[in-house]
């Protein structure tokens, strides 16, 4: 026993994610017994976060080199003179220290050629400015190289769109420090306690399945079904129009996003977003992609909706981990439709061997009486342990000095137990860690040998640096070396996504990333850790290497994600799914998607093979609703148009499919498979219902409640009580008590949200 | 043969950093640029392949060795020890941003100024930087345990003051709540 906590140099290390296997754990057992121990770790804590901030703050006083200087680094570092170096031009004194980053790691995209949108704050450009936590008036007067394009062969210019993410939120100055920010015992303690479980059994009757018939696109033609119509070639860009009576000459709408107005369909509680504002920073550093939702379109200018499938759901956990802490998320945290995807449902699996079955539902919508929702549920094919292909897998982990804490490092290695213990002969594992280098601690080994396994997870300990890149290569070659040709090959990155680019550039990771993807190598991301959480960077490196990306907040989290999740992770029945959803303008006037803004894609990638889109494992749900303004709620023509007339010519309108309200179309590949096949329904009278029935209305309520969330505390108590009611009445059959938990922390976002005295 | 991209993105990533760390062994009397600059112009010589796993310590390293060659050779007749650096003869903040500076900050970073050069290296080192207690024991020579050592002395210090300075001003700082 020490006789003053605060002599005791070992706690100070501690709180810096210093101290690492037996050390660490003597001291955690001080803190557990010791009140005096605690506080000083607590008073440690408010201190070194307290230092960091400031020194980060007098960091970005600091002037950068200058143009010559810059020169002449940039001469040294060409391999053959004038030819490969870009010319450094100077920039504006007010240009933000982003616009180097950016131009210097990043290549532009194909069409934007000598151009690098740069972040100038006379004009900003969105693209520039995304991703960016960079306040132009923080931005001291120097001068900042804006790059021409490398190399033109560069394949960098083929990661399309990936621009904007691709930004690493660096600031002037500010460093990703591997400090522990804040109490990670008390989070993982304090957590929300899940409310006792109450199964009130099915509610409802099952709905109607919509009539879905498996269409062969080489065919191109369809199989049977009354309801469905002769395809287009598949030339045919931006899919068919069906409800159009084929007039070509209505394609052209499909490039133009023109909205209808938000002022009269919107929610008036959703702040409307401002083009310029920059995007938000987290407590200690987090960032997050700024998203807008996503607007209501007039059927008549955007008959198509088209969005990959998504069945991330980080962004719950990530929502659960801020309000343990009595703070809200920010806005751009909260995903809706990664929010409605957190919960099982209980739609019916396919019959026959089809990789999913759909069903679907239209009813009143909750929030906006005139309007209706409608639900579509996807459910993929299940398999019994038995069945489940082998699996090779390769746990890449980080283990940098701050995977240190009790809920970063130790919860990876409870999470990766769980899951060796699930596995068996068939399947392979390997283990690589990373920190200042990259260390392959176990080579892919039969999941038999279990002993082993656990042995090199248990081994696991935290220090150094961090160096991502070095550590994904391993991992990737392991994964080649242990391939199963016939099995489902992964790695499985654990990360507080706290990555050194200064070793390797954040586009040719995702490059890396994509280009496995193709070789049929997947990944998996599970982040942890709070403060510097980086959620952009994970969900994207999960994005483009056709994986999952889930946020581990504590052990509850850790058992769903890689026991009961996991083996529909591993094994992938359809990859690029994506769904499109064309409308009927006989009866729907608007629609708005909700959620799924980042997944958005234009109507002529739908049928674009090449075209990255999210992947369903083995009996996940996968939940997206529509809000729709039906036509007689439309108040007469003008649908928002200013200068055009809006409402389409009725005898352009096909009248013979009075009965629907729209046509669903799905594509998705086979795993092993490139080309994509298309199913196709319809949604129609036959799916109307009074009210939601049990899933779909859970999944209505947290539609709800996540767009309060992204009001940001701007809604009243009332909405906040009507959404918590909602959730409450529809829990429905929860056995593990997912939903429940769900209103206690929509009841614990209430009570922060509408505190008295807050903006 | 230099790796360009990577240097590129090197630079844009530790520029700042450096030059900050830099400037406070130099003091203001120096450009803390130039010996960046010349950091990154041996980085271009050096191999990729083989730097890149200790890079951090290796930049600060070299532009620590750098600048304190600088200052040998000014003033020849007094050769600082490697931890033993000048006091910073910066501020601790800069009058510009001074007005925006909250008072607890100048209060912290004022406390900091009363440290030992090397407690405040280190603390700058992990805190400003967020490099490791291994790290900062590689470029400054130190222990790993003299580090960790300077860095819970240095805290202790700073709490000590800033405790005397909210009994003083009957202020409640973060760091001294009972």
């Amino acid at each position: 026993m020490i006789a003053d906590p605060a002599d005791d140099t070992r706690l100070t290390a501690y709180i810096l994610g210093e101290l690492t296997g037996e050390e660490r754990a003597d001291v955690e057992r001080l803190i557990a017994r010791d009140a005096a121990v605690r506080r000083e770790v607590q008073r440690l804590r408010a201190l070194a976060l307290d230092l960091r901030r400031q020194l980060r703050h007098e960091a970005v006083a600091a002037p950068g080199l200058s143009a010559d200087q810059r020169a002449t680094i940039a001469t040294a570092a060409a391999p053959r003179r004038a030819l490969r170096w870009p010319r450094l031009a100077a920039a504006g004194a007010g240009l933000a220290a982003a616009g180097l980053v950016l131009g210097l790691t990043l290549a532009p995209r194909g069409a934007d050629t000598g151009a690098v949108p740069l972040a100038a704050p006379a004009q900003p450009s969105r693209d520039a400015i995304s991703g960016m936590p960079v306040s132009p008036t923080a931005a001291p007067s120097i001068v900042l190289a804006r790059v021409a394009p490398a190399a033109p062969e560069s394949p960098r210019q083929q990661v399309d769109g990936v621009l904007t993410d691709l930004v690493e939120p660096i600031a002037r100055g500010e460093i990703e420090a591997n400090i522990v920010e804040s109490g990670d015992e008390d989070a993982v303690k304090g957590r929300e306690e899940a409310v006792a479980t109450s199964a009130e059994g099915m509610t409802g009757p099952g709905a109607a399945q919509g009539a879905f018939t498996a269409i062969d696109p080489r065919r191109g033609a369809r199989a049977s079904g009354g309801r469905l119509r002769a395809l287009a070639p598949p030339a045919a860009q931006g899919g068919m129009f069906g409800y159009r009576g084929g007039t070509p000459a209505t394609a052209a709408v499909a490039s133009g996003r023109h909205g209808v107005p938000p002022t009269d369909l919107r929610l008036p509680l959703v702040a409307g977003e401002d083009p310029g504002a920059l995007p938000p920073v987290g407590p200690g550093g987090e960032t997050y992609n700024r998203r807008a939702d996503n607007p209501f379109l007039g059927v008549a200018q955007e008959p198509l909706s088209t969005f990959s499938l998504d069945v991330d759901a980080a962004s719950y956990s990530n929502l659960r981990r801020f309000l343990a802490e009595n703070t809200l998320p920010p806005r751009d945290a909260v995903r809706i439709e990664e929010l409605i995807n957190y919960f099982p449902y209980h739609y019916q699996p396919p019959e026959d061997g089809a990789p999913f079955a759909i069903r679907a539902e239209v009813v009143p919508c909750p929030w906006a009486p005139q309007h209706q929702l409608a639900c579509i549920g996807l459910k993929a094919r299940e398999f019994s342990a038995v069945a489940r292909p082998p699996a090779n897998l390769v746990f890449l982990v980080d283990v940098s000095g701050s995977m240190a804490p009790a809920n970063r490092l130790p919860l990876i290695k409870t999470g990766l137990s769980l899951l060796a213990n699930a596995l068996d002969a068939r399947d392979r594992v390997a283990l690589v860690t990373y920190a200042d280098g990259s260390r392959i601690v176990l080579p892919p080994t039969p999941g038999s040998d279990r002993r082993a396994i656990l042995q090199a997870i248990d081994g696991l300990a935290a220090a150094g640096g961090t160096n991502g890149g070095e550590g994904i290569r391993s991992a990737y070659a392991l994964a080649a070396q242990g391939r199963i040709a016939a099995g489902s090959n992964r790695v499985i990155l654990c990360t507080d996504g706290d990555f050194n680019v200064g070793v390797t550039s954040r586009e040719e990771l995702v490059a890396l990333i994509q280009e496995q993807a193709r070789s049929r190598v997947f990944l998996s991301v599970m982040g942890v850790g709070e403060g510097n959480f980086k959620d952009a960077t994970m969900e994207l490196l999960a994005d483009r290497g056709n994986g999952h990306y889930a946020y581990l907040d504590g052990i509850d989290e850790t058992r769903k994600v890689f026991l009961e999740q996991m083996s529909g992770t591993l094994t992938t029945v359809a990859k690029d799914v994506k769904v499109q959803v064309e409308f009927n303008p006989a009866r729907i006037a608007g629609y708005r998607l909700i959620g799924y803004e980042k997944r958005v894609m234009a109507a002529a990638d739908f049928r674009d093979d090449r075209k990255d889109a999210g992947d369903l494992g083995a009996g996940h749900t996968v939940t997206a609703l529509y809000e729709l303004v039906p036509r007689q709620a439309a108040t007469g023509a003008p649908e928002g148009l200013r200068y055009q007339q809006a409402p389409p010519p009725a005898a352009v309108v096909d009248v013979s499919h009075g009965d629907e309200l729209m046509a669903v179309k799905l594509r998705y590949k086979a795993p092993d498979s490139d080309t994509s096949q298309l199913l196709v329904g319809t949604i129609g009278d036959a799916q109307v219902r009074g009210r939601a029935s049990g899933d779909f209305a859970f999944a209505a309520a947290v539609a709800a409640a996540g767009m309060l969330l992204r009001a940001e505390a701007t809604a009243p108590r009332a909405a906040w009580d009507d959404a918590i009611a909602r959730a409450d009445a529809a829990r429905g059959d929860d056995p593990l008590g997912y939903r429940a938990e769900f209103v206690a922390l929509l009841r614990k976002a209430a009570a922060i949200a509408t505190r008295p005295g807050r903006e | 043969m230099p790796d360009t991209a990577w240097i590129e993105t090197v630079v844009a990533r530790w520029e700042l950093p450096l030059i900050q760390y830099v400037q406070r062994i130099l003091g203001q009397a120096h450009d803390a640029r130039d010996v960046v600059q010349d950091t990154f112009l041996r980085l271009c010589r050096e191999d990729r392949d083989q730097l890149e796993p200790r890079l951090v310590a290796w930049l600060f390293t070299v532009c620590r060795n750098l600048a304190i060659d600088r200052l040998r050779k000014e003033r020849p007749m007094h050769v600082p020890a490697p931890t033993e650096l000048d006091e910073p003869a910066a501020p601790p903040h800069s009058p510009a941003a001074g007005l925006e500076r909250q008072e607890a900050a100048s209060d912290l970073l004022g406390a900091l100024a009363t440290l030992t050069p090397n407690q405040q290296e280190c603390i700058r080192l992990k805190f400003q930087q967020g490099l490791s207690y291994q790290q900062i024991s590689a470029l400054t020579g130190l222990s790993v345990g003299n580090v960790g050592y300077l860095i819970h002395v240095g805290l202790r210090a700073l709490r000590a003051h800033l405790a005397a300075d909210a009994a003083s001003h009957d202020l409640v700082t973060p760091g001294a709540q009972p």
